[in-house]
């Protein structure tokens, strides 16, 4: 009987394989960069526990799971309410008649 | 092979073609810190170009997860592990504490892909750049692996036989990934059928179709791995920067005919990519634009850097490195910038965070911008890339900016930010 393909060894070849080592980072420091990212683009907290919570955004969903869904919320508002929501009032001119973005 | 000035790694190099440089220059700057890896400027792009039989697996425009994931797999790990091997222990960085203005990132003292190919070659036409050509299944499947942050963990009781998937540390970014549009391409050094060329009037390389016969030493040779073979036509195939757009002469396209920018730029919602032209002079250096946005990050504030300038091809796509990645990695990928650039970039002053407001302002190519100065309007605290905490002033500042004709065509006012009191502490100020 032949070898089942999920016992064989991995193969250093392998394009499947995942070869890359892993390398020393700090998933807190991560957090907070990325909350003041998106509050300096405007997000508040809502918008921002509602970029945590889809699963499409696998960074940010990573990080909820990594924390849990209460203490993501509580940092989200630990970090904007040192940072700030950033506003900004963008004015195109004249209309721009390909623009799809608002302020 | 003839001499050539490359401004990146701060000395001059071989390369197989004399230096020769155009008017001006398609350069672009991505904001790392920013993006989510939606994929609308893979989709904006695919949608666009490369949606016909035989390019399913072409990606010109790909956003891919380092430090584990690349596409195609494993493409500059490799590449770098190819160029230790020629040059053992050789491949760093010197004078880094010496920036004059044309080597802004101290001088790289290890080997180019050129150079290695010219210390490795047996016969002198075989390779003019040192390069792999990745296999149909490197190129097959672009994300794999990628983030899969938390695969199903092994419990007590389980089976013994569950598939354990990889895990990994929850922290990473991504990369946005063009063609650079090198000053000194390795696709277009290695062509033997001459069929690639550099446009005079803005940089942008393009592979000229009729030329081509699809040998595929421009997929070989060039280190980013841009170029894709397309077995249907049997030629290669390339990013085109969106040429239509960024020449405004099509009214279908541009009625005003101004340039727009390219389709992944204006379709990311994440306002992470600034495009433009950037004027080159005799010599071939960047002439000072002061004023310029993209002279500003890159040459002025060096807050954007260039993707692996190491490689030697000048790329002229520039990356802003995200804040919370380990030095010595980001070092590796984007040379020794990076320190000044993430200090910069993490606490910006009143003038670099006006600019950044420009980023997807507006789908119109800028060339200059202004900044009416108003009054302070708040103190805000940020997160420093070793964890630390540091005071950011913030203005309420416009930043205007202006296309190539000097009519201005966007204007941002950053106003005073809101704050957020927690939920049990709604009343308190």
């Amino acid at each position: 009987m032949s070898e089942h393909p999920k016992d064989r060894p991995a193969e250093a070849a392998d394009p499947f394989q995942m070869m890359a080592g892993g390398v020393e980072g700090d998933p807190e420091v991560m957090f907070a960069c990325v909350v003041e990212e998106y509050s300096r683009m405007g997000y508040g907290a809502d918008a921002m526990v509602a970029l945590f919570e889809n699963p499409e955004f696998l960074a940010t969903h990573g990080l909820r799971g990594l924390f849990g869904p209460e203490a993501t919320a509580k940092r989200i508002g630990d970090v904007l309410s040192r940072c700030g929501v950033l506003r900004v009032t963008a004015k195109a001119l004249p209309p721009d008649p390909f623009s799809c973005q608002g302020s | 092979m003839p001499e050539v000035y490359n401004w990146q790694i701060g000395r001059w190099m071989s390369y197989p073609y004399e230096e020769q440089h155009p008017d001006r220059q398609f350069a672009f700057v991505f904001n790392i810190n920013r993006c989510i890896a939606c994929q609308t400027c893979s989709m904006a792009c695919k949608s666009t170009w490369t949606w016909s039989r035989g390019q399913e697996f072409m990606w010109w425009n790909n956003v891919e997860t380092k430090p584990f994931g690349g596409y195609p797999q494993g493409w500059d790990s490799k590449l770098l592990s190819m160029l230790e091997d020629v040059n053992p222990g050789g491949q760093k960085w010197g004078y880094q504490d010496d920036k004059e203005h044309e080597w802004p990132y101290g001088s790289f003292e290890g080997m180019t892909i050129f150079e290695a190919a010219e210390r490795r070659r047996l016969d002198p036409q075989s390779s003019r750049a040192l390069g792999y050509l990745p296999s149909d299944e490197e190129w097959r499947a672009p994300n794999m692996h990628e983030e899969v942050a938390h695969g199903p963990v092994q419990r007590e009781g389980d089976s013994p036989g569950s598939v354990q998937l990889p895990e990994h540390r929850v922290w990473y970014f991504y990369l946005q990934r063009i063609c650079n549009h090198c000053t000194y391409p390795g696709c277009l050094s290695a062509c033997p059928r001459q069929a690639i060329y550099k446009r005079q009037e803005d940089g942008v390389v393009l592979i000229d179709q009729s030329r081509c016969r699809g040998y595929r030493k421009c997929v070989e040779a060039c280190p980013y791995k841009k170029s894709m073979y397309r077995p249907t036509t049997r030629t290669s195939e390339k990013c085109i920067a969106c040429y239509p757009r960024l020449e405004g002469k099509d009214d279908a396209i541009t009625p005003d005919g101004q340039p727009i920018e390219t389709r992944c730029m204006s379709a990311c919602v994440g306002k992470i990519r600034m495009q433009g032209l950037v004027k080159i002079d005799d010599e071939g250096k960047w002439a000072p634009e002061p004023e310029h946005p993209l002279y500003y990050l890159i040459r002025e504030r060096k807050i954007a850097l260039p993707l692996y300038p190491q490689f030697g091809t000048e790329p002229n796509g520039f990356y802003i490195p995200p804040r919370w990645v380990p030095r010595p990695y980001l070092e590796q990928m984007f040379g020794p910038g990076v320190k000044d650039a993430i200090e910069q970039y993490a606490c910006p002053d009143r003038e670099l965070l006006a600019v950044l407001q420009l980023f997807r302002a507006t789908q119109r190519v800028l060339a200059r911008f202004e900044i009416d100065r108003g009054p302070k309007v708040a103190e805000a605290e940020v997160t420093m890339p070793d964890g630390t905490k540091k005071t950011q002033e913030i203005f309420n500042d416009t930043a205007r900016g202006f296309d190539a004709r000097g009519v201005e065509v966007v204007s941002v006012t950053i106003e005073e930010p809101t704050w957020e009191n927690p939920k049990e502490h709604l009343n308190s100020i």
